[in-house]
């Protein structure tokens, strides 16, 4: 695609502009990150009284032992549980979300319009109108204090299936369907053989916001978790951050090491999935 | 067809509706061998070793212990569970004013359960006050902890301050220190606590009960005099409004020797040690400042109250295990922490003296490290709570926080303040059809 | 309304539709098909937020009562649309939306025009780096809101962040906890957080301009920065779309980060800043869940009246 479009030969002059440009906006979004490593390797009482830009006595390896062995090494089991549940929650959105929209893209049938009004409608719900009654509905389907509190609403992604939706119509040609259906292959086939190997770049988009989204999650793991053993990364970090406001220890050293350490699954999938959006048609095809 | 396509898929989504709501019913399949299980939701750390000791000792009751992330997290947990009615903690971690979570519902009455106790005088009666409404007791005491005042004493020395004593030498000492770029105290924007100890301290309460209603008393002499007060810190320009969310801010605020003296209670010191660097062994402990007129030595001691909620099914076991944990030898002894090699203050008892000694750090006060256990004494003896809190405290307080937050900014005065307070929380009242008394 | 396969809209003209000798039984078949493709998500939606919300509505129209000394229990009462007419004559809070609305109409184009300016940029590269930009640009989006928070705190603080001093070399005085730059504050932290999302999709969308265009459009000897506008930024047009509107909808509901300037700057930041903030308030603060309630319905139907017309006016509805 590279080299079609042209955006390779450029002249230097302009090259030189592009790359400079985009060097600012880089360094807008790193630069604040920074102070994240730098606070990373700094023991609890130089945190405050030192430069918060630059390193004072190199306690990483200090704070990343300190971070796993904490507490009997809760950390690492909030890592385990928070990949747990956003792989689950998100492989099973990417499956129902992806099907919903290929569903809404690539048939008629009535009532779709009101279907889709429904997931564009629900962008709109603010959560805290969701808060109470879905505590007494989660109560009444025994799902309180279970990972599936945590799994089952992440099925539910109403931005995945316009995503979904729109991938769909971009990517996979109708005449091909209609190919497949003509040699005899049944609807269920077409969508598990053409039709989700046609959307697998955005179904990458899809799963990836999917995962962020779900690993960054607070909200649903905090009302509906009980105990730490169960919690998220997330959810541990927040009360490790907030012991100091009433207790007599202050954990932020541990929080931005695990913060930072808590990057890493994310940073890592980002970079696995590069190649999902090599293929030609990439994500989006909004048009 | 598409219409029959339609009446099926709107029969699951109704089937499926359905069942969400109905699948509800007694799942709770009660046991009636072993012990007797009692939850326990606490977010604070350093619980375990408490919990571990009590089952051991008590082999009827087996306390379970649910760690929470923090204190608004805990609050939202209890208010779902009590408003499911299912799987409700029995013990839990204060985390408001029982008289406010009372009026919300969340709370259950553990009269006849803590009445022994309260008879056998376990806990303070300053304590007892704490859990008690109209009468009746709604959890159990944890008490307070004792206030008394820090001082960087080199700046005050530095500058040829004499250690403050009353309010207005706090006031005098801040005129003297200002030229100099000290601040006397900090007053942070979002934390109204100064202006409701000093009322405290006053023996003033914004609430009192008058023949079944609420006589609401901002306007009180002593919520006057406490105004007073502050007023004249932010007249003065002798007061700093540093947050406490910007921590770095803060403690670099504290250690440079720019603000000289905080009103402190025993658990935050664990903090400062760890953080101070510059100042470290600098700070004395003093008395809190009392007012010029005083007569008694007094120290603000509001108790707060480990709660039994509503919906618990083991009121006994629980308030058992909650005074077991709030007064027991043993309770207090097992709350070590090595961390910070502190014992949890056992605010509600009589006698705290033999966990003094660990409460205070090594390096924090230097040389002057053992004047910090008898100045702790005192203030808890000297201890009292005319503190009343009507039902609505929860917003009440957040309109607090807002109008303190202009008052210390010399938006308003505090007297509008005051004025403000008094018509919101009345009117607050009577929205939600509470008697509120002519005053 | 057409039964048979629905074929990629906008571009290409609905084929004709499959011969009329095509069975019927067929048609229907396929039909019940795409129905089913969509039964599960819509089973979960009914479950997970048509149910809540159902819930929720019903107490928008209760009104909950104490009395006496406010200990003695409450009496629920239906009041039908009460609560409403109370939102709908709440000065404080219309006071919030129009903070936040007025907040928006300056944050969210900026938010836009930087995501499209760097997707552009992006689009510039050869693939390789791209990806690596990419990565780079989602760094901020995938920052917990907790240690975004943690950092931007210090960032901007006053005593001990960089920034002041930085500024007050170039000789401008910037305190950003202050009530003068509070929304500037809080708009740097949204526009920092959310610029990776919108560079993923308008960066997508670019991806998928056919070739074809660019090379005609060079052959008539366009300008490189003339394409990008003429060619590439129409392309991308729906993108934007939906990135503003879902930019609306994060920005109405902001929460999280006033809450947090709430503490650094209280006399500017009341409990009822924004709407949101002032439905918590009432839920958990006063305590009065159903006129809670009755205000998020109230902020849900004007956030959908606003993204509706922004989906009349740019023609990009989605449906």
């Amino acid at each position: 695609m590279t080299d079609s479009t042209g955006r390779r030969g450029a002249p230097r002059s302009a090259r030189i502009l592009v790359i400079s440009g985009l060097a600012m906006f880089v360094a807008y979004s790193l630069a604040p990150v920074w102070f994240l490593v730098v606070s990373a390797t700094k023991s609890q009482d130089d945190l405050y009284s030192t430069n918060g830009l630059w390193f004072a006595r190199f306690r990483l390896w200090e704070n990343l032992g300190q971070l796993f062995t904490y507490h009997d090494g809760i950390f690492l089991r909030w890592m385990g549980n928070s990949l747990l549940y956003g792989v689950a929650s998100t492989a099973g959105m990417t499956l129902i979300c992806l099907a919903c929209g290929y569903g809404l893209a690539m048939y008629r049938f009535r009532g779709r319009g009101v279907l889709m009004a429904c997931v564009i409608g629900s962008f709109l719900v603010p959560g805290a109108l969701l808060t109470i009654p879905s505590f007494l509905l989660f109560t009444h389907l025994g799902l309180v204090d279970t990972p599936w509190a945590v799994i089952l609403p992440g099925f539910f992604t109403p931005l995945s299936v316009y995503l979904a939706k729109v991938y769909a119509e971009g990517a996979i040609p109708p005449e091909l369907l209609e190919a497949a259906r003509i040699d005899g292959a049944g609807e269920y086939r077409i969508f598990f053989q053409i039709g989700l190997r046609l959307m697998s770049t955005g179904a990458a988009t899809v799963f990836l916001l999917g995962f962020i989204a779900s690993w960054n999650a607070f909200y649903f793991p905090l009302v509906f978790l009980r105990g730490e053993s169960k919690w998220t990364v997330m959810l541990g970090l927040y009360s490790w951050l907030n012991v100091k406001i009433d207790q007599s220890i202050d954990l932020t050293s541990l929080v931005e090491a695990g913060a930072l350490v808590s990057l890493i699954p994310m940073v890592a999938l980002m970079l696995s999935m590069q190649r999902y959006w090599r293929s030609g048609i990439t994500l989006g095809s909004l048009k | 067809m598409n219409d029959r396509n339609r009446r099926w898929s709107a029969g699951v989504v109704a089937v499926v509706l359905a069942l969400s709501m109905a699948a509800c019913g007694g799942s709770d399949a009660s046991t009636s061998t072993g012990p007797v299980e009692v939850e326990y939701w606490a977010w604070s750390p350093n619980n375990e070793p408490v919990v571990a000791k009590f089952n051991a000792t008590h082999p009827k009751i087996k306390l379970k212990l649910v760690k929470q992330a923090d204190n608004p997290t805990t609050a939202t947990g209890l208010r779902n569970a009590v408003a499911a009615g299912q799987n409700v903690p029995c013990l839990v971690q204060n985390f408001g004013e029982v008289p406010s979570l009372l009026a919300e519902g969340l709370l259950a009455d553990v009269t006849t359960q803590l009445e022994p106790s309260v008879e056998k005088k376990t806990f303070t009666e300053t304590a007892v006050k704490g859990v008690t409404v109209q009468g009746k007791y709604y959890g159990v005491p944890t008490g307070a902890a004792p206030t008394f005042m820090m001082i960087n004493r080199a700046v005050y020395d530095r500058y040829g301050i004499a250690v403050p004593k009353t309010w207005d030498d706090i006031i005098a000492a801040g005129i003297k220190l200002k030229p100099h770029g000290v601040q006397v105290m900090n007053l942070a924007g979002e934390d109204p606590s100064t202006l409701v100890s000093l009322v405290q301290q006053a023996g003033g309460t914004w609430y009192a009960v008058q023949s079944d209603a609420w006589k609401v008393g901002f306007l009180s002499p002593e919520s006057l005099k406490a105004a007073r007060i502050v007023q004249q810190l932010v007249d003065n320009g002798i007061v700093a409004n540093q947050t406490y969310t910007d921590r770095p801010a803060l403690i670099a605020y504290f250690d440079q020797g720019k603000m000289v003296s905080l009103p402190t209670a025993t658990w935050q010191l664990a903090n400062y040690e760890t953080n101070f660097k510059r100042s470290i062994g600098n700070w004395q402990p003093v008395d809190l400042p009392q007012y010029s007129d005083a007569t008694t030595f007094v120290t603000p001691a509001h108790g707060s109250a480990m709660l039994i909620p509503k919906g618990c099914r083991h009121l006994a076991e629980a308030t058992e295990a909650g005074v077991w944990i709030n007064s027991a030898k043993e309770a207090i002894d097992a709350s070590y922490n090595a961390e910070t090699g502190a014992y949890a203050w056992p605010g509600a008892i009589a006698d705290p003296s033999p966990w003094v000694e660990s409460a205070v750090p090594k390096n924090l006060f230097g040389s002057r490290r053992a004047e910090a256990a008898p100045i702790i004494l005192k203030a808890t003896k000297a201890g009292a709570d005319p503190w009343l809190v009507g039902p609505n405290y929860t917003a009440v307080f957040k309109e607090l926080q807002d109008q303190w937050a202009l008052a210390v900014t010399k938006k308003i005065t505090f007297q509008q303040l005051l004025e403000h307070m008094q018509t919101y929380t009345v009117a607050d009242l009577k929205a939600k059809g509470i008697s509120v008394a002519a005053s | 309304m057409a039964k048979t396969l629905v074929l990629p809209a906008k571009k290409s003209p609905a084929a004709p539709p499959p011969s009329v000798k095509r069975s019927i039984v067929r048609r229907r078949r396929k039909a019940f098909n795409g129905v089913s493709f969509t039964v599960p998500y819509f089973l979960g939606f009914a479950v997970f937020v048509v149910a809540p919300l159902v819930i929720g509505l019903a107490k928008s129209l209760y009104t909950t009562q104490s009395s006496g000394l406010g200990f003695g229990g409450q009496t629920v009462t239906f009041s039908g649309f009460d609560n409403f007419a109370r939102g709908l004559r709440d000065g404080q809070f219309w006071g919030g939306m129009w903070r936040v609305a007025l907040f928006a109409v300056v944050v969210i184009p900026l938010t836009q025009i930087a995501g499209l300016v760097a997707a552009l940029l992006v689009d510039e590269v050869g693939r390789r780096l791209a990806g690596r930009f990419r990565v780079a640009l989602l760094v901020p989006y995938m920052i917990p809101g907790i240690v975004a928070i943690l950092i931007w705190i210090y960032l901007y603080s006053p005593v001990v962040g960089p920034l002041t001093p930085f500024f007050a070399m170039l000789g401008v005085h910037a305190d950003f906890y202050s009530g003068s730059l509070i929304w500037v504050s809080i708009g740097n932290i949204m526009v920092w957080s959310s610029l990776g999302f919108n560079i993923l999709v308008v960066y997508g969308a670019l991806q998928s301009v056919p070739p074809e265009i660019f090379d005609s459009a060079r052959v008539d000897g366009a300008s490189r920065l003339r394409i990008a506008w003429s060619i590439k930024v129409p392309y991308v047009r729906t993108s934007l779309v939906l990135t503003s509107v879902l930019g609306i909808i994060g920005t109405l509901q902001i929460f999280s980060d006033p809450m947090l300037f709430r503490s650094m700057t209280p006399q500017t930041v009341g409990r009822n800043f924004t709407p949101i903030m002032m439905i918590y308030d009432q839920a958990f603060a006063v305590g009065d869940l159903n006129y809670a309630a009755a205000l998020s319905i109230i902020l849900a139907l004007v956030v959908g009246i606003i993204s509706a017309i922004i989906y009349k006016l740019t023609n990009r509805a989605p449906i």
